[in-house]
């Protein structure tokens, strides 16, 4: 059976969003309703992220929807925005 | 190296703190979500207690910085203040208020309220009043940060914990030692609303019934108010602050005559360590070589940040004579930088 590749790279952009944050903030334990701000995040580590995103899916995540909402929108945001493209 | 258009230095440093205060055990009296402020890394921020305001902070530095030098505020020639919170009282004048404290009878006065960058390009007008005045000798330096608690909340205007604290420094036409080398400066005027205060001034001259600074929208609030249907802009205005930072260092290298690789030292706002190592990467410089040590035990006392730590990195033996620090900071759409060889 075929998979939706639609639907896979939603998938790993959920799954990327959550390791880089982890990565970058430097914190094992984070979950998808995390908030980014939350967590300790600022504008200069947001921008590190987006350049992760941008790297690998020439879109970045909305700045204001990483810092206002969870990581799960943010990363739904994103993939909104790389699968239209 | 090319030699700076006018020769002077720094001779002394004076220091006054607020209070010491633990982050992590009154967070929770200022914001509703502690974790988020003990999660910026600060340990430390200083506090005035409520009779001491600004004034009492950059008297005490600038009587410290004098006093460990034998100087006499009667020789100073220009006192500069500047001041990064709310003054004390509208129409004003601060660095006349500080000269009377001081017992000076008479000297030329400056007074800077861009915020937070002047405590970095404060240096460049005494220095351009030294090109400008030959009888100008002696000049006395002091920016001061003391938040008013009325109007700002100190852990949700920006990622930092606001903090009180005044430095002064005694600058001496040919004083061989913490040579002035450059300034440099710009301002990109799109967002200078960015950090305002809404009320207290001719507009809205009292705040509206109930408000206080403890439940009040943030900082963040006003970012959104500006950005939230713009992304892009919002993320060339992120990019832009770092960008821009190096970018006046390099003007101030060059003015100065040397390279970006010849700064051996930078020191940033008391931010996190993430965003002083966003500046000192492009330089080359690892964090031991910035303030981040510094920042955690003092909180961010805006324009006093970067003086403090030149002062304290420079008593602590952490600075080799010759070596070349680069100062830098932001007030809301300002850049500066100045140079200052040890």
């Amino acid at each position: 059976m075929s998979k939706n590749p639609a639907t896979d790279q939603v998938t790993e952009i959920q799954r990327l969003t959550i390791e880089w944050v982890a990565e970058i903030l430097d914190e094992p334990d984070v979950s998808p309703d995390d908030n980014f701000l939350d967590l300790g995040g600022h504008s200069v580590l947001a921008l590190r992220l987006g350049k992760y995103a941008k790297e690998r899916f020439g879109a970045d995540y909305d700045l204001m929807v990483l810092f206002e909402k969870d990581l799960a929108a943010a990363a739904a945001d994103l993939a909104s925005r790389v699968i239209r493209t | 190296m090319a030699g700076p258009i006018v020769n002077l230095g720094i001779s002394s440093f004076g220091y006054a703190f607020g209070e010491d205060q633990d982050v992590a055990s009154v967070a929770g009296t200022y914001v509703r979500d502690p974790e988020r402020v003990l999660n910026w890394g600060y340990r430390t921020f200083h506090r005035a207690p409520d009779g001491v305001q600004a004034t009492d902070l950059a008297a005490a530095a600038a009587q410290q910085a004098l006093g460990r030098i034998g100087l006499s505020a009667d020789a100073l020639d220009l006192v500069v203040l500047a001041v990064s919170d709310v003054p004390e009282y509208l129409s004003w004048d601060g660095a006349a208020v500080l000269a009377r404290e001081l017992k000076i009878e008479r000297a030329q006065t400056l007074l800077l309220t861009e915020g937070c960058g002047a405590g970095v390009h404060g240096p460049y007008y005494v220095a351009s009043t030294m090109a400008m005045q030959p009888e100008v000798d002696t000049a006395l330096f002091v920016a001061v940060n003391r938040i008013s608690e009325f109007h700002r909340n100190r852990m949700n205007l920006i990622n930092t914990v606001l903090s009180d604290a005044a430095v002064a420094v005694v600058l001496r036409r040919d004083h061989a030692s913490n040579r002035w080398l450059a300034s440099e400066q710009f301002t990109d005027p799109e967002h200078s609303d960015l950090l305002r205060i809404d009320f207290g001034g001719a507009v809205n001259p009292v705040p509206p019934e109930g408000w206080s600074s403890l439940t009040a929208p943030g900082g963040h609030a006003r970012i959104r108010e500006q950005f939230a249907n713009d992304p892009d802009s919002f993320q060339r205005f992120l990019e832009n602050r770092y960008e821009r930072l190096v970018e006046v260092i390099d003007a101030a290298c060059t003015r100065a005559g040397i390279d970006r690789g010849e700064i051996a030292h930078l020191i940033y706002l008391n931010d996190s360590a993430a965003s002083i190592s966003a500046v000192a990467e492009p330089l080359g410089l690892p964090l031991e070589r910035t303030n981040a040590g510094l920042a955690p035990d003092h909180g961010h006392m805006g324009a006093a940040d970067q003086l403090v730590s030149l002062g304290l990195q420079l008593e602590r033996g952490e600075l080799a004579a010759g070596e070349v620090v680069a100062l830098c900071g932001i007030s809301t759409g300002r850049w500066s930088a100045t140079l200052i060889q040890i």
